[in-house]
């Protein structure tokens, strides 16, 4: 800072020292205010950083708190078992498929098999197989099948989340009375009006199923696949025995090793029970 | 690389590693070293205001005031260094102004005969270096340009004269020509006070 000194005039009085002295403070003053100022708005500055300077953190150990369970749980569905393909969950809740109803226990048989404790013991199938020994050839193969089949059998109607509408009204009674003869005609005269009917084409599987035609079955079946997800399930297990049923038993086997393979599947401890049987 | 600067804490007080560099800082006037203490300090600040029932975002305000007055006091040799830590006495001198604060509030509230101890030397003291203040800024309006500005620029914002050509700032482009052109404002600006306090008897 310079002397005020310098600014005043040679013969310069009191009034005028005195006017500089305060000119001089005056100024101090104002450049103090000035740096207190220029300080302040430093701090807010700083204080703003600090500010996006946790926003940053935060946001940063949010991603990785992310990131970590997005890992976890990646990491924990490749060890689950891999989806069978142009297969979907069932949407409706799953009963007992196949068990017999008129067991004492009614209320531990309405729920579904998949919730059945690995404890419980699989009740035995409610029907008995379609007999194969007097349509197929070798007499005691057919006898093995059947026995395998009777073992496993685990056939139910009506069919899960299938609603038959009013023009199945009678091939509908037939299967319940598990008449397949006559439900197959009805199918019959039905599927000459009206080939294309998904719900036809599986009521008339199933009854071919019933009447151990595996492979004419399957070939009701196999369109099916994929087209509705309630029935999905089911499906598939008809699908394994119709292979069965024509013959197919590795292909059976690898479609009954993939539905015990899921754990929600209603289906999944016949499965285990089946592919168990298989491998014997 | 700009980002890791923007990443880093900033501390202010990284750079003084004693109190004793602190307190040069602060007498040079240096906005780390001011930043520093304000730091310190600004715990209390905002400690005191709520002691004496001021509004929250008054903290501000306190430390500004308590800087200025702390600042003031470094620059005329008031505040002597004696190894103690500044800010310290920063927070002294908050403690005073958030009560001088408190009492300015009140006395609005109260008659004014209750209020004799309102006249601390501190206090008058500080009125009057603002009066000092308000009474150059208003000259220095009066003059108007261009010896506001070169009278601003060297007394009040710091700037050295070599700065101010380098930039060209004012119309002067030597420092010679700026130095003079500056002692001819000073001489006029003396004249106006010295005008004004013979105007107002003072």
């Amino acid at each position: 800072m310079e002397d005020y000194k310098q600014y005043l005039s040679n013969n310069a009085d009191e009034d005028e020292r005195r006017a500089a002295a305060q000119v001089m403070e005056g100024l101090s003053e104002l450049r103090l205010e000035s740096k207190v100022r220029e300080v302040a708005i430093e701090r807010q500055a700083l204080r703003r950083r600090g500010f996006w300077q946790r926003i940053f953190v935060y946001l940063v150990a949010l991603a990785l708190v992310a990131g970590a369970a997005y890992w976890f749980l990646e990491s924990k569905q490749t060890t689950a078992p891999l989806p069978i393909p142009q297969q979907q969950q069932p949407i409706a809740p799953p009963t007992d498929p196949g068990v017999p109803t008129e067991k004492p226990q009614d209320k531990k048989e309405s729920t579904p098999i998949a919730q059945i404790s690995p404890s419980e013991r699989l009740p035995n199938p409610r029907y008995t197989a379609p007999d194969v020994t007097m349509i197929r050839g070798d007499e005691e193969t057919n006898k093995a099948l059947k026995a395998l089949l009777d073992q496993i059998w685990y056939t139910d109607y009506p069919l899960k989340g299938l609603k038959a509408g009013t023009s199945f009204q009678q091939a509908d009674e037939s299967l319940k009375k598990r008449d397949f003869t006559a439900a197959y005609l009805e199918l019959e005269r039905l599927e000459s009006q009206n080939a294309q009917n998904d719900t036809l084409r599986y009521l008339k599987g199933y009854c071919l199923l019933e009447m151990a035609e595996g492979n004419e079955a399957l070939a009701y079946f196999d369109p099916l696949q994929g087209r509705h997800a309630v029935w999905e399930p089911q499906l598939q297990w008809y699908r394994a025995l119709a292979m069965l049923l024509a013959d197919k038993r590795m292909e059976a086997l690898v479609l009954f090793k993939q539905i015990a393979a899921q754990p929600k599947h209603p289906y999944r401890r016949q499965a285990e029970r089946t592919v168990g049987l298989l491998s014997k | 690389m700009r980002i890791v600067e923007w990443l880093t804490p900033s501390n202010p007080c990284r750079q003084f590693d004693g109190n004793e560099s602190l307190f040069q800082g602060l007498k040079n006037m240096s906005t780390p070293a001011i930043l520093c203490v304000q730091n310190k300090a600004m715990p209390s600040a905002r400690k005191f205001v709520q002691q004496y029932g001021l509004p929250p975002d008054s903290a501000d305000e306190v430390l500004n005031q308590s800087t200025l007055i702390f600042l003031r006091k470094i620059e005329d040799g008031t505040y002597q260094f004696q190894g103690h830590a500044p800010s310290t006495y920063l927070v002294e001198i908050m403690r005073r102004v958030a009560l001088m604060m408190t009492r300015t509030n009140r006395k609005s509230h109260e008659s004014l005969e209750n209020h004799h101890d309102l006249h601390d030397p501190n206090v008058e003291d500080d009125s009057r270096q603002r009066e000092s203040a308000d009474l150059v800024r208003q000259f220095l309006g009066q003059m108007g340009e261009p010896c506001e500005g070169v009278i601003r620029l060297y007394h009040i914002d710091g700037y050295s004269d070599e700065e101010v050509v380098r930039q060209g700032w004012t119309r002067y482009t030597t420092t010679d020509s700026l130095k003079i052109k500056r002692s001819d404002c000073m001489k006029k600006l003396i004249q106006i006070a010295r005008q004004w306090k013979i105007t107002n008897n003072i």
